[in-house]
């Protein structure tokens, strides 16, 4: 194998993989970059087990061949080498021999076998959903922060995608929250498919640059993002009946300013108790209180800010943390007021938040605590 | 690696060949065995047959064809269908291998490698004796991720399966319990007795016996260059494990074996053996190698047991020092009608004593005195009757 390749585009496509190397490994294979040149086309395929990632870049090809080069010793070496000029990289497959030549200087690493690295899974008959940019990046942004760490309730360490009648609902929730995002898409999604993405894979997707098609097969979902594929091995659960916890009867709806209630969340919490993270929303028809009160330090905090309340009066308690994420979660492009709409039965069923502008597409759900 | 690689076995082998085979691959199994008879290759060997793409098939078996991308991913034990579960360093966290420590990950590669080259290699970490509860979550979560390939079997391996706490023995119950599709658990033990009884109910056991003598001496000639003589001398006391015959082969087992053998002589001397013979034993028990007096001992007991043959049988056809036929011809005309049996239990015994710590001196010296009597009464019937 041998080839010239600019430094810079070398630089930025190993820098694309590299969450796909894991940090540490017993496998050596693992922290091993397949590169493959076939033509002009260099592709590199990085992996963990779980993701795998593919970019393939144009280098002025000399010899075909394919090879794995030590990933953490080779982005060094390229990183080390500036950002300027290019490099001609050359490869013996039968010694698994790397020399990297540059104006100035050679280098030579012992690579492995390209057989031994893990088979890139196929997509035969697999179904098939484009995203644009925008779409992925708003799914990947408001879902993942709600996922499960909890390894006991494993369908939940991933986000739910329900593809039906020509819309997917994005689903993420540890219990205690829920995030539902919802895109319409006419055409391009498939009629009826339900998978549960790995959270790490859908947290790769929030820098996604251009459009995303996202293609799923019995075992593996495959985002091809221009040139880049991100490969994921699915979670094979069956994902809880979320429908259910989302209540339809939540009667008082309060609507704020998602800036000032979050500051006010912010300075209120500072004074809220470590471990139970207590807030208490007091609401009246066009006054919200945030208190906070901490017996064992004695501390306590209460912000007053401008609302719209459709009840009298209400109050229901929160564990902080949870309600600013999902306040956070609303930004302009839910709605350019920023608005936040709340809506509550009793204080201890569901709370559900959207954005103030009325639409579905984002919905999250907060579960208040007994105060 | 290859199914030859494992010395005998033939009816695990079998049975394994056969499940691939037929298809009928089972969602746990429990290799209980003792270090050294090839629990852990013949688990590897089943993952890496299930594996193979393009499998060879015989009518008495199935074989990795050791070339398709399946084989060559297994060559250094990096296929992502299997996962091996091993004890890691006590310590804070670093059940995960992301959390593992920077030379803990080194040393375990290292000896992934071994294993890989070498299926009698055991992984053994320093300062590792359990499988914590993370190790085991850890586990659990990969299995409910899909397949990284399709195809082929998932095959989770836990060495030294004994070594699971009892927070991680339950913890894996509704795994084993559940097991999901295309995946064989198989745990490896050598203790299958100090395992949660609602783990091993839940298992296929396959108990992996100890290898034939003569497998271990045709082994330890063929892969490890010993010469014939030799291995049949280390095989006949490396109780039926082939990394306790490994091990004894850099041992001095013929000095060992004049060693105790002169001892013998110096016990069955005439009148002045006294002083002799202990001081020849405060000379051995000062060093405290209790592996050494062990080994010194199962030699005597089998130099023993070939004078008993020749007694028996009248001829030395069927012993093993072969090189010591002479000594032991003339050894068993001097002693004919000695009570063969009483002296070899009497060895039996004491090797079970110094494994149990016994002090050295307080075994062998009542042994000595014990072969003495027998075999000076029988020389003194003897002598009676003529």
């Amino acid at each position: 194998m041998k080839f010239t390749v600019a430094l810079p585009e070398l630089q930025k496509a190993l820098q694309k993989i590299l969450p796909a190397i894991p940090a540490k490994s017993t496998i050596p294979v693992l922290e091993h970059v397949h590169v493959v040149l076939a033509g002009t086309d260099l592709t590199f395929h990085a992996t963990d087990q779980e993701i795998t990632i593919s970019l393939t870049i144009p280098v002025a090809g000399e010899q075909d061949g394919e090879v794995l080069v030590p990933a953490r010793q080779f982005n060094d070496l390229i990183k080390e080498l500036g950002n300027a000029g290019s490099v001609e990289v050359s490869a013996n497959e039968d010694s698994a021999l790397i020399s990297v030549r540059t104006p100035t200087g050679t280098y030579e690493m012992k690579g492995l076998d390209a057989n031994e690295f893990p088979a890139i899974p196929p997509f035969p008959e697999s179904t098939k959903a484009d995203f644009s940019k925008e779409e992925m990046q708003r799914i990947a942004n408001k879902t993942v922060f709600a996922v499960s760490t909890e390894e006991y309730r494993p369908s939940m360490t991933g986000v739910f995608f329900q593809f039906a009648s020509n819309m997917v609902t994005a689903v993420a929730t540890d219990g205690f929250r829920l995030s539902r995002v919802i895109i319409r898409g006419e055409d391009r999604f498939p009629d009826e498919l339900d998978v549960i993405i790995p959270a790490r894979a859908v947290d790769l997707l929030k820098k996604v640059d251009s459009e995303v098609s996202m293609e799923v097969s019995r075992t593996h979902a495959r985002f091809t993002i221009s040139s880049q594929t991100i490969t994921t091995r699915v979670i094979d659960e069956k994902y809880p009946p979320y429908q259910n916890v989302i209540p339809s009867d939540n009667d008082k709806t309060l609507v704020v300013n998602q800036r000032e209630v979050l500051s006010a969340i912010k300075r209120v919490s500072l004074f809220a108790n470590t471990n139970t993270r207590h807030v208490r929303f007091r609401m009246s028809e066009r006054v919200l209180a945030v208190h906070s009160e901490d017996e064992d330090s004695g501390g306590k905090g209460t912000e007053t800010i401008p609302c719209e309340f459709s009840h009298d009066t209400f109050e229901v308690g929160f564990n902080y943390r949870f309600l600013e994420e999902a306040i956070k979660n609303i930004t302009a492009d839910d709605d350019p007021d920023l608005n936040v709409q709340m809506t509550f039965s009793t204080p201890i069923r569901a709370v559900l938040i959207k954005p103030g502008a009325d639409n579905d597409s984002l919905l999250m759900l907060v579960m208040p605590v007994k105060i | 690696m290859a199914w030859t690689d494992i010395i005998g076995q033939d009816r695990i082998k079998h049975l394994l060949q056969r499940m691939i085979h037929e298809q009928r691959l089972p969602q746990a199994m429990l290799f209980s065995g003792m270090a050294g008879t090839g629990a852990v290759g013949l688990a590897i060997e089943f993952a890496r047959t299930s594996n193979c793409i393009d499998p060879i098939r015989t009518t008495t078996g199935i074989d990795a064809c050791g070339v398709c991308r399946s084989c060559a991913q297994f060559r250094h034990l990096g296929h992502p269908n299997l996962r091996l579960t091993v004890a890691l360093p006590a310590g804070k966290g670093g059940e995960v291998e992301s959390e593992m420590k920077a030379d803990v990950i080194e040393e375990l590669k290292t000896q992934i490698l071994a294993l890989a080259e070498d299926p009698y290699f055991e992984i053994r970490l320093p300062n590792a004796t359990q499988i914590k509860i993370g190790a085991i979550r850890e586990l659990k979560r990969t299995l409910t991720l899909s397949a990284a390939q399709e195809g082929g079997r998932r095959v989770c391996l836990i060495v030294h399966a004994d070594e699971m706490t009892t927070e991680a023995s339950n913890a894996f119950l509704k795994t084993l319990e559940e097991p999901h599709e295309g995946v064989t658990i198989i745990l490896t033990t050598e203790r299958p007795e100090r395992m949660l009884q609602t783990i091993t109910s839940r298992c296929q056991e396959v108990v992996v016996p100890p290898l034939g003598d003569d497998l271990l001496a045709e082994a330890l000639h063929r892969c490890d260059g010993i010469p014939e003589a030799d291995a049949t001398l280390i095989a006949s006391f490396a109780q039926g494990s082939y990394t306790r015959a490994r091990s004894f082969m850099n041992e001095d087992m013929r000095g060992y074996r004049q060693d105790v053998v002169d001892l013998l002589r110096l016990a069955l001397k005439g009148q002045s053996f006294r002083i002799p013979l202990t001081e020849a034993l405060a000379e051995i028990a000062e060093g405290k190698d209790k592996v050494k007096v062990e080994m010194m001992l199962s030699l005597l007991l089998l130099w023993l047991r070939d004078a008993y043959s020749i007694v028996k049988t009248g001829t030395s056809a069927s012993i093993m020092n072969v090189d010591q036929r002479d000594a032991l011809e003339k050894f068993a005309a001097s002693f004919g009608n000695a009570d063969y049996p009483r002296v070899l239990r009497a060895v039996e015994h004491s090797v079970r004593l110094v494994h149990r710590n016994v002090n050295l001196t307080l075994v062998l010296l009542p042994l000595l005195l014990d072969i003495r009597r027998v075999f000076h009464e029988a020389r003194s019937a003897t002598m009676r009757a003529s």
